[in-house]
């Protein structure tokens, strides 16, 4: 069987880690460009003598708001930092796994994605490369969202295994069956990246699909 | 002299969306918002603004073809396009399009209603800058 080299891989990593950093800027400029205009109003209505006390609350609050949001899409950015830098030590996938989703809501909304998880809780720190299982795990997601109507789930439900751990990417509900005619190069660099980090794939129909990782001795 | 555009904001970010048009409406525009695919189409049909703001990440639709659907309908508008994010694909497709220009939020006063008060100017010539 064909497997894929080291120079797919590298361009699988890349090319994810590009789209994460421009869904982050993507959305870190729209909570600033929030910002930028929630600032301005209040500005134009003091110089217009139109600046009222629940106006200026409701202003704060928004500013809060997006505060509160660009926040968060900064810590998921450091964490997709770390784990791209990572260099030994095993992963929390559990934590690995919400990174990944929260620098994904933009595109899930665009979409018109949901996105279920469920994580049992304690999971054994996973064994391997961290970048090679969030790229692996956002490319499975998007294939499974592929074949699913308009307004569908994927469910992501990651549970302890014999000695490892098993994450499940699935479509909740009716899958568009067959609809998306797979590459078999990019389901060669999905198993690869897979054994590369010391587990296993398999593909279910759907767009369904399991990785089992082992833990991290 | 020739009276300032009616502007039609179309964003998803409701808070953006609205806030512009408020702050275009106090300089003088005549502006409002459409959070949706559905609401820009049926404002453009609806009222023909001279100038549309449109962001090219609505949900549920690809923007370039959402911004071909308001060309048919605006035969003699502007389209701006506004982003968080453009990708070159994007760029070149909105020029063969015939979009007007594009700006990346977060977006400069001055430089937005520079543009708008530009387009509106060429209103019907649909040319690129």
């Amino acid at each position: 069987m064909q497997t894929a080299d080291d120079a797919a891989i590298e361009l699988a990593v890349r090319s994810f880690a590009a789209a994460m950093i421009g869904l982050a800027a993507h959305e870190l400029n729209n909570r600033l460009a929030v910002m930028r205009e929630t600032v301005g109003l209040m500005e134009d209505l003091a110089r217009a003598g139109k600046a009222g006390a629940a106006g200026t609350a409701r202003a704060h609050s928004s500013l809060d708001d997006q505060v509160g949001r660009a926040l968060n899409i900064a810590r998921t950015l450091s964490g997709l930092g770390g784990a791209l830098g990572a260099t030994g030590g095993g992963f929390d996938a559990a934590a690995a796994i919400g990174d990944l989703l929260g620098l994904n809501d933009r595109w899930a909304r665009q979409h018109l994605l949901r996105i279920d998880r469920e994580i049992a809780d304690g999971l054994p720190r996973a064994g391997g490369d961290p970048a090679l299982f969030l790229c692996l795990t956002h490319r499975l997601l998007v294939r499974c969202a592929a074949d699913l109507p308009r307004g569908g789930t994927v469910l992501l439900r990651a549970v302890r295994e014999g000695g490892g751990i098993r994450l499940g990417v699935h479509p909740a509900g009716e899958p568009v069956s067959g609809a998306v005619a797979r590459e078999p190069a990019d389901e060669e660099i999905d198993r690869e990246l897979a054994r590369r980090l010391g587990g296993e794939l398999v593909f279910e129909g759907g767009g369904a699909a399991t990785i089992r990782l082992t833990t991290f001795h | 002299m020739e009276s300032k555009a009616r502007v039609l904001v179309v964003d998803d970010e409701r808070e953006f969306a609205t806030t512009l048009a408020e702050r275009l409406g106090l300089r003088g525009y005549e502006a409002c918002a459409a959070f949706t695919a559905e609401q820009a189409i049926a404002a453009v049909a609806a009222s023909a603004p001279d100038v549309v703001l449109l962001d090219l990440t609505l949900p549920g639709v690809r923007g370039v073809e959402l911004l071909m659907t308001l060309r048919q309908h605006l035969p003699h508008g502007q389209i701006i396009l506004l982003s968080g994010h453009l990708d070159l694909a994007e760029k070149i497709e909105g020029v063969r399009i015939d979009a007007f220009g594009m700006l990346l939020k977060p977006v400069v006063m001055t430089e937005l209603v520079a543009k708008i008060d530009a387009a509106h100017g060429k209103r019907g010539t649909h040319a690129n800058c």
